[in-house]
């Protein structure tokens, strides 16, 4: 039986029921009863309480019952289930400005974070396509384009514009749609934690039980064989329901690793968008947003600075903002040459010295290979290509030089590193998927 | 139902039951609360739905029997009752109640049914001195009074029992106090580990009772938690939530570390407040150089205030002078809130990991910490 079916019948079995009992009595009890489904001839309803479960099961039982079968002809009982979950008020308070402890920010039953909204998105002409699909997602849920699969490189917004497909379901559907966002991470773990605490029923209600999925990062799902069937059985089923999927990647579906080819081919069933580094503009335009919303009132020729110098990502960008705003002490002081030399401090500063160590563990376990092999001189072609950008990454990241390079990986000549820097740092120019394997290992390095 | 008792021990209980019939609600049963006299007992019971509360009382009893009363009304009475024993009998749907001189009246209800009293199952239990329990509390309280308004699904204490440790944390999302304290400190028969949330309306209710200095038992279930207080118990549903792994926030490193002493903190404090707006924010300027902070706040109608302390500068990576603000009420209770004479404060600075909290907590142990978010 359809939701919306079931939803009317209950009304006008609360109606009848009105009749028997008084009005009082009716909305204290079945204030926020709902119906949850009808199935092999069990009506079940979601109560908010024990107290109200007890209640209805000793008071009202034999007389729902009797006026539910006027209704629904094959039904032979009610089942009344507890409603643990919170009903989520949004409010608006004098707290609204401060700064948020981003973890506690997300609300339990969504996941999703409040902040990430279309208003405060910068569209520009780098992302205006994957905006422009995400706003066609929020009107036509599940039949215009379905799955949407946005991908681009870190810190250019992709996060920003899943979580705001999720807001603005929620208010324009006025918080009757379910939705729930995951990142990969979170998905996997809650598997892992559903299969050893054999409550994999309760993970499947929360993924399948829902309007809209949006699953952040799928290239994590790479070499991950057991979540991605969960995932592609979660996919089929919401599909076929007609319930909108959201996806996003820091690569296309295609250039993902080690994932199935008939996930592979779902992600790419329905439209692939992606998301590039903004230009001078769509910058200057995020860190103009960023100033009034932390109400740093930093002049526009510093904004300008700050868009200029810093071109990869958006995070960084703000990290710049944010580093200049707290040193400032006198604004009508400020000029450019002062701007320019905070950002070189800032810049200097964001250099951090990292551990070799860390960069070959990293890629080691990107690659799949053992951080020995990676080292020793092996000659083997599938060892060949992740060692040139292991030495390409310590160089770039870990600021070593082609001598200590070379003696980190069982005393290879300078020379030979040099080369592979060269080859890798050329390579990186044409061929895209290896740039966005190399920056995401750059984020994976620099995480923490 | 014909009864008797001091009316002290029963007005104790009745200003709880006031505070747990809902103020407002189309429904008139319940307003009410229930009395039952039995066995030389007088139960009392209340419930909103979502927390219930359940009281036993020495009366003495001539005849036993069950009625229904509207809450406000007879808390109303009882306050203003200027005798020391009460007797309460029902005709009917009237309840007289009388002492030596005065002689009222109430309409209750004696037919209609009254939800059931919730029961509940010892078996999951925790014990801990009322006192000891009460102190943590208060201490973490203060975030659960403004998670209400800005996040009404974290107004709740988190206790997370481990192996060791027992940690009660609470949050408001600007910040985060988390308690902790050796598992030895509570008797317990939960070996494995435990989340709750308790929820805000028992803690605030545990919090307001009048309650002998006794042990407090609660009670672990799947969807309930209850508050034992061997007079008076507290029930309430509890939700399921995902509480975030909150100790990924807590600050390990700094850019700024330095010591102050509370009592000369706390007095600039007060003079700053004087000159806060609406916004709160206290504005603190740190000198690494000369070991020295500012606190300022500033007022359009006031003008400015500006104190100077000293602080011992542990660590910085910092040369210039730093300004970092802070809701100036928020500041003050974690100050507040650590009871040695120095106390830690690790700063952070925005960057491009975003905003990080500050971390305040004793030099010494690590039984408290506070964490707040700048503005």
């Amino acid at each position: 039986m359809k939701d919306v079916d079931l939803k009317t019948k209950w009304q006008q079995i609360l109606e009848d029921l009105e009749k028997q009992i008084s009005r009082p009595t009716l909305k204290t009890w079945f204030n926020d009863v709902n119906p949850l489904q009808l199935y092999n001839g069990i009506l079940r309803l979601e109560v908010p309480n024990k107290l109200v479960k007890d209640w209805l099961e000793n008071k009202f039982h034999i007389i729902l019952l009797k006026i539910a079968k006027s209704y629904f002809h094959e039904i032979k009982n009610i089942e009344y289930v507890l409603n643990t979950q919170i009903k989520t008020r949004t409010r608006v308070s004098k707290y609204s400005f401060q700064q948020k402890i981003t973890i506690f920010e997300v609300t339990p039953s969504t996941n999703l974070n409040p902040r990430y909204r279309f208003e405060n998105f910068v569209v520009g002409s780098n992302n205006e396509l994957a905006f422009a699909a995400a706003q066609g997602v929020v009107t036509n849920l599940g039949t215009k384009f379905n799955p949407l699969f946005i991908y681009g490189g870190v810190g250019l917004g992709k996060t920003h514009l899943l979580q705001a497909i999720g807001n603005e379901v929620l208010r324009k559907y006025n918080n009757q749609k379910k939705v729930r966002y995951a990142t990969t991470e979170q998905f996997t773990n809650e598997l892992i934690n559903a299969l050893k605490n054999q409550t994999i029923d309760e993970f499947r209600q929360k993924f399948r039980e829902v309007d809209v999925l949006i699953l952040d990062d799928v290239h994590f799902l790479s070499g991950k064989n057991k979540s991605q069937e969960e995932l592609f059985h979660t996919f089929n089923e919401l599909y076929n329901l007609g319930k909108q999927i959201v996806f996003s990647s820091d690569r296309a579906p295609r250039l993902i690793p080690d994932i199935e080819e008939r996930l592979q081919s779902r992600f790419e069933g329905g439209l692939v968008v992606d998301i590039i580094p903004p230009d001078f503009e769509t910058r200057l335009a995020i860190v103009r947003l960023k100033n009034q919303e932390r109400a740093y009132y930093l002049p526009d020729f510093a904004l300008e600075i700050i868009a200029e110098r810093i071109t990869k990502n958006i995070r960084e960008l703000e990290g710049a903002l944010n580093y200049i705003a707290f040193r400032v002490k006198n604004i009508s002081n400020l000029n450019k040459d002062k701007v320019e030399e905070m950002i070189k401090d800032y810049l200097k500063q964001n250099i951090k010295k990292i551990s070799p160590k860390k960069i070959i563990k990293v890629v080691a376990e990107f690659y799949g290979l053992k951080e020995d092999d990676l080292l020793k001189k092996l000659r083997k072609k599938e060892i060949i290509k992740p060692r040139q950008v292991l030495m390409y990454l310590l160089r770039e990241i870990g600021k070593l030089s082609y001598n200590t390079i070379g003696e980190l990986l069982n005393k290879r000549d300078h020379t030979t590193v040099l080369y592979s820097y060269e080859k890798i740092e050329k390579e990186i120019q044409q061929n895209f998927e290896l740039y966005q394997e190399i920056e995401f290992l750059k984020q994976k390095i620099l995480e923490n | 139902m014909k009864i008797s008792l001091i009316k002290n021990t029963l007005l104790d209980k009745i200003t709880v039951v006031n505070r747990i019939c809902p103020k407002k609600t189309d429904l008139s049963v319940l307003n009410f609360f229930k009395l039952e006299a039995k066995n030389d007992k007088l139960t009392i019971f209340s419930t909103d739905l979502e927390i219930s509360y359940k009281a036993v009382m020495v009366a003495k009893i001539e005849e036993e029997g069950e009625f229904l009363l509207p809450a406000k009304q007879f808390y109303e009475i009882l306050q203003n009752f200027y005798e020391d024993v009460i007797y309460l009998e029902n005709k009917d749907n009237t309840l007289i109640l009388k002492g030596e001189k005065s002689f009222s009246t109430l309409p209750g209800i004696s037919e209609e049914e009254y939800p059931l009293i919730p029961d509940y199952s010892e078996e999951n239990y925790i014990e801990i001195d009322n006192k000891l329990f009460e102190n943590y509390i208060e201490k973490i309280y203060g975030n659960i009074k403004t998670a209400s308004v800005i996040k009404p699904e974290f107004a709740g204490v988190y206790m997370w029992l481990q192996n060791n440790w027992v940690r009660l944390v609470t949050t408001d999302t600007i910040r985060l106090s988390e308690v902790k304290f050796k598992k030895d400190l509570i008797i317990t028969n939960i070996e494995k580990e435990e989340k709750i949330l308790i929820p805000e309306r028992i803690i605030t209710e545990y919090l307001k009772i009048k309650k002998k200095p006794l042990k407090l038992k609660i009670y672990i279930e799947p969807s309930q938690i209850t508050f034992d207080l061997e007079d008076q118990v507290l029930l309430s549903k509890t939700l399921t939530i995902e509480y975030p792994d909150y100790q990924q926030v807590i600050p390990q490193d700094f850019n700024i570390i330095f010591y102050v002493n509370r009592d000369e903190i706390l007095k600039a404090l007060k003079l700053n407040k004087v000159y806060v707006d609406q916004a709160k924010e206290l504005k603190i300027r740190i000198n690494p150089k000369d070991s020295l902070i500012e606190l300022i706040t500033r007022n359009e109608v006031l003008g400015e205030n500006i104190n100077k302390i000293n602080v011992n500068i542990e660590n910085s990576d910092q040369e210039d002078e730093i300004e970092i603000s802070y809701n100036i009420d928020f500041f003050t209770e974690g100050i507040k809130n650590i009871d040695s004479e120095k106390i830690f404060i690790g700063v952070n600075i925005p960057g491009e990991f975003g905003i990080k909290p500050t971390l305040f907590k004793s030099p010494l142990e690590e039984d408290f910490i506070y964490i707040l978010m700048p503005i």
